[in-house]
């Protein structure tokens, strides 16, 4: 019988102050001669300003060597590996003639070399004791060695000790109470007093129920080489049994050594294990411990194989080299003033470089195939529910979604009801947030279908991909996103109530501070059309003009890069100086187009998000294509209970925020940020939603001099003009900080180019 | 002035152009065959090139018969045998620059002097391709400068006058041969207009010349192959077109003084002018776009002959000789 298993270990120490870590060695990884398939291993360590390096200790063993250049109060260490456990004939070896009967002598040279492992520390009267009680009459070596390593174990009671450190021989045999460690070295040196040469072994114990990180003892015999000895169970080392460091001395074996500053620290760990399923479908169980899809690895390291000439390439040219990339990528955006605008720390603003990641995103072909027809059948089913909720309401009235709903949506205007936009085109650009999850397969996250942002930057980080790493193209078909301004202008023409050879078009932009300003400008400018601030039209008649030098011109087409609140002081916010007076009468009237139209806030309520899979079915009469995040409705008596009482697994969102704000994400948050949420909750259902953590997929990010993964998502964007069309690409956003799941740029999210294969 | 000074002003110029049109030609194609949905072999990715500076034979000469993106990125950046190799051009205009160094402004030789220095430290070697896109933009940036440094520093006189004639009389050849070469290459795809595909090749021509902004303000209904035709060649307002160009030489004729009507100079300016002002871009495709270009290079050649005749004939040196046209 064959099991996957999935294993998570956290190791952390907290300090009572900040202090300096001396370099701290991790040995955590399973040993070479581990006879475990290991299907995958990934450690992270925090806080994650550490720079970790491999490396192999004398004795062979994998050695995570983490240093810290700054304070910390506290150091946390991560493993999560997944393993195929079948059974395991111990016995599975053959052992030279010259050693297969006890008592026997190791060749000359061997036995220098096993000198360490044959060294004789403690001598102490109750050893010697024990030692000259073995049945030393000769026989087979195998029988031997399980006789003793059974006495062994019949006559030391197991104890739990969590003090660090080792009990003597003497102490051991005295009390006949040990912990693993203790009659592993009691082991080892009775081995080495009968001439056996002998080592200790850390590793885990993956059973499901208590996994542990546990000891045991290795013996060598020539021709069999190292064999497991676990005296705590007396038996031999088996499936259950993962080498993570084996040493002469326990001490050089310990899992994490390193010193601290003198201070007061608070030590704890958790090891769990679970089965995983075993059809290939869904490698990992849903909950906490599922582990995240890594789009560049596939199981046991090895790089998918759409990633496997990025893998090759970024190999030959090494850590140097992509340092140099990386530098010279920053040097681009810096000159290039490729910025956005955040007021998280600030409140006049900062302009920050867009941070940009060298190592971009692939999409091979057959995945893109299905998010594009995804996408597109998820805006046509949008834009009719748009045209219903706006028009005869009647996916109301057939009851497939809750008129409260839709009437308590913050951005439901139903002052609109009855008008017809232009076209009968509400969702001229979305913007729609795919997520993976451990599958692999792609979800829907979020629809964005009031002012969408971000796409200037996929078409940025295209433009700079291209110039510090055109090298990387040469090993691609790249399809080429840079043709978007284009679709985009042809669908604003599209719409314009005079016809599309007689379409002014203007973009309406908040100003220069507004985050995406950058966006406005690159927009206009490369669909040669004016970029406009509210100030700069005028409404006459119920028609918008342009404000020029030859007095005004008549606007047909406004891509309004406004809320809808801002849009018009004279229907929505009186106080807003973004609006342009009048304008909404103008689109009432059929003078204007605007592009997004107003109201399509209520197709991206949060609150909404989950019955878009069902408008797909009643509007188009299909099978979704994409599906979308699990959302649980707190105005929901029964999914209510079950997200309070498991807030520690959820996102919670306040469904009228945006951009990452108003979140808790469950597993990082602290105990009071759950009670102020569970309160909020309580008081306000319908102001949340809440999804379980989706573990984001990962990939692989160049960050401060190495490699690391980071969660991502992808936001593609589509336009409907006359058709719906996808640009094959997207933005795709970084979570940089080390286990975040928050991607969005205003809280310290990058981003990476997108390339879509061709065929 | 001395016909010596005046021949060196404006071989100065029109290798100085003749430089930033190819650099420009070979960054736009480097960077837009990285993404590869077209699947054109490396012979129909670089072969235009040789046929726009007319040196698809020296090539083969010199080279070979095989054409790949390396070699022709070496053959027309420092193939020293090839007389339009990027490195040759600035290498003969600083040399012009220094014979007339006295009547050039100081910051106008420091700027050529440095763009010499640059380019003959960068191509030593072969550019590599991730050193490519730096070195035009550089070389770029740096002509930018150097005419902006002329405009603010230099006398209105007839030097002036010699400068805006090489400088002109060049582009308006370079802008003729990149599209009649581009246009006979993408006109198998006019069934693909609309397409994305379509819409890269004609966006790349016009990024060649820095035209896809101001074309992009003229017209937004997309890239139609006849507007961007009509664009290039008729824009009065578009610095690189062919109608923009011909009325900045005859402005430089004037202010350097045409020499009565009998002058080969004078009759050659009128035909160029008057193929210009009397036509409509509708006209030029009936009448056939390649018969058009044609036509027109081998009056801008005439010009070319005429200005050395009239202007240069006594100096020391033999005129250069004209560039063979791309399709012989």
């Amino acid at each position: 019988m064959s099991q996957k298993i999935a294993l998570h270990h956290r190791t952390s120490y907290r300090y009572d102050r900040p202090v300096l870590l001396s370099p701290q060695e991790i040995r955590l990884r399973p040993a070479p001669h581990c006879r475990t398939p290991i299907l995958s291993y990934d450690l992270t360590v925090s806080p994650d300003f550490g720079a970790l390096q491999w490396q192999q200790d004398p004795a062979g063993n994998f050695v995570a060597r983490v240093t810290f250049p700054r304070k910390t109060d506290a150091f946390e260490i991560d493993v999560r590996l997944s393993a195929q456990l079948m059974p395991i004939n111990p016995f599975d070896f053959f052992v030279d003639s010259s050693a297969s009967t006890f008592p026997f002598a190791y060749e000359k040279k061997l036995a220098r070399t096993l000198a360490p492992f044959l060294e004789i520390v403690e001598s102490g009267p109750l050893l010697k004791a024990w030692v000259q009680k073995v049945d030393k009459r000769p026989r087979y070596i195998i029988d031997f060695l399980v006789e003793l390593n059974q006495k062994l174990g019949g006559q030391i009671d197991y104890v739990l000790r969590l003090e660090p450190g080792l009990q003597t021989c003497e102490e051991t045999l005295e009390k006949s109470l040990g912990s693993c460690r203790d009659s592993s070295w009691l082991l080892i040196q009775g081995l080495r007093h009968l001439g056996l040469a002998a080592r200790f072994v850390s590793g885990y114990l993956v059973r499901t129920e208590s996994p542990e990180l546990h000891a045991w003892a290795e013996v060598f015999l020539p021709g069999a080489g190292w064999i497991g000895l676990d005296p705590t169970f007396g038996l031999l080392a088996g499936e259950y049994h993962i080498p993570l460091a084996c040493a002469s001395d326990p001490a050089l074996a310990y899992p994490v050594s390193g010193s601290t500053e003198p201070c007061q620290t608070d030590f704890s760990y958790r090891i769990s294990v679970k089965r995983l399923p075993e059809n290939g479908d869904r490698r990992f169980a849903e909950g906490p411990m599922a582990t995240p899809y890594h789009e560049f690895y596939a199981e046991g390291m090895e790089p998918r194989p759409h990633y496997a000439p990025l893998a090759e390439h970024m190999q030959k040219a090494g850590l140097s080299d992509l340092e140099a990339k990386h530098r010279q990528a920053t040097l681009a955006l810096h000159t290039e003033g490729v910025t956005f605008t955040t007021y998280s720390d600030n409140p006049d603003g900062v302009e920050r470089i867009w941070p940009f990641d060298v190592i971009p995103r692939v999409i091979p072909d057959s995945e893109w195939r299905v998010i594009e027809s995804g996408l597109k059948q998820r805006v046509r089913a949008l834009n009719l529910f748009l045209s219903d909720v706006y028009g005869d309401r009647k996916i109301l009235s057939d009851g497939v979604l809750p008129a409260a709903l839709v009437d308590g949506a913050k951005d439901y205007r139903p002052e609109i009801i009855g008008v017809k936009p232009p076209q009968g085109i509400h969702t001229h650009i979305s913007g729609i947030d795919l997520v993976r999850d451990e599958s692999g397969r792609y979800l829907v996250l979020e629809d964005n279908l009031r002012v969408p942002s971000g796409v200037s930057y996929m078409i940025e980080n295209r433009i700079i991909e291209r110039r510090v790493l055109p090298e990387f193209f040469n090993r691609y078909r790249v399809r080429r996103v840079e043709h978007y301004p284009n679709l985009l202008v042809s669908a604003l023409r599209h719409v314009s109530p005079r016809g599309k050879n007689q379409a002014e078009v203007v973009v309406l932009t908040p100003g220069i501070y507004n985050s995406a300003y950058f966006e406005h400008t690159f927009l206009a400018k490369e669909m040669g059309v004016e970029l406009a601030e509210g100030r700069d039209l005028v409404v006459k008649d119920r028609i918008v003009y342009l404000k020029t030098t030859h007095g005004l011109k008549r606007v047909d087409v406004v891509y309004r890069r406004v809320d809808d609140v801002f849009l018009d002081p004279t229907y929505f916010r009186g106080d807003s100086l973004l609006g342009v007076p009048g304008i909404i009468d103008a689109w009432m009237a059929g003078n204007v187009a605007l592009a997004n139209a107003v109201g399509n806030g209520v197709a991206d309520d949060k609150a909404i998000h989950p019955y878009v899979t069902e408008m797909i079915r009643y509007y188009l009469g299909e099978e979704p294509i994409l599906g979308n995040v699990p959302t649980y409705q707190l105005t929901r008596d029964e999914d209510r209970a079950y997200v309070l009482d498991n807030l520690e697994h959820m996102v919670v969102k306040a469904v009228a925020e945006s951009g990452g704000y108003g979140m808790l994400i469950g597993p990082s948050s602290t105990r009071a940020q759950r009670a102020d949420f569970a309160k909020h909750i309580e008081e306000n259902p319908r102001g949340y939603i809440a999804q379980p953590v989706i573990p984001l997929s990962r990939h692989l990010c160049y960050l401060d001099g190495t490699l690391e993964s980071r969660h991502i998502d992808l936001r593609p964007f589509i336009i409907h003009g006359e058709e719906i069309e996808v640009v094959p690409g997207g933005l795709t956003r970084v979570a940089l900080r080390k286990g975040s799941l928050v991607v969005n740029s205003s809280q310290g999210g990058g981003s990476k180019d997108t390339w879509v294969l061709a065929e | 002035m001395l016909s010596r000074i005046a021949n060196s002003l404006y071989w100065l110029s029109r290798y100085l152009e003749r430089a930033d049109n190819t650099s420009r030609l070979i960054e736009i194609n480097l960077s837009y065959l990285l993404e590869t949905e077209d699947a054109l072999n490396e012979d129909a990715q670089w072969r235009p090139l040789l046929m726009i500076s007319g040196s698809e034979a020296s090539y083969a000469e010199r080279v070979g018969k095989e054409i790949t993106g390396a070699r022709v990125l070496q053959f027309l950046t420092r193939e020293t045998e090839n007389p339009n190799a990027i490195r040759t051009c600035l290498k003969l205009a600083r040399e012009s620059a220094r014979v007339v160094r006295d009547q050039i402004t100081k910051e106008m030789w420091e700027t050529i002097n440095e763009l010499w220095l640059f380019a003959d430290g960068n191509l030593k070697e072969t550019l590599t391709q991730e050193d490519a896109p730096v070195f035009f933009g550089a070389v770029r940036k740096e002509v930018a400068r150097f005419h902006g440094t002329t405009a603010s520093t230099m006398m209105r006189g007839e030097a002036y006058g010699f400068y805006l004639l090489g400088t002109h009389l060049e582009r308006a050849d370079m802008t003729a041969r990149i599209l009649d070469v581009k246009y006979h290459l993408l006109l198998p795809s006019l069934s693909l207009v609309g397409s994305a595909l379509d819409y890269y090749q004609w966006a790349a021509l016009l990024r060649s010349l820095s035209g896809f902004e101001a074309f992009r303000r003229k017209c937004q209904s997309g890239l139609r192959p006849a507007d961007v035709a009509g664009f290039t060649i008729l824009e009065k307002d578009f610095p690189r077109s062919l109608a923009f160009c011909v009325d900045r030489i005859t402005q430089a004729l004037r202010r350097v003084g045409i020499k009565g009507p009998e002058a080969r100079t004078y009759k050659a300016l009128g035909r160029l002018t008057d193929d210009l002002d009397e036509i409509s871009g509708e006209a030029i495709f009936e009448h056939g776009l390649h018969e058009f270009l044609a036509d027109f290079l081998s009056k801008i050649s005439l010009l070319s002959d005429a200005v050395s005749w009239d202007y240069f004939q006594v100096a020391d040196e033999p005129p250069h000789p004209p560039r063979l046209h791309p399709e012989s």
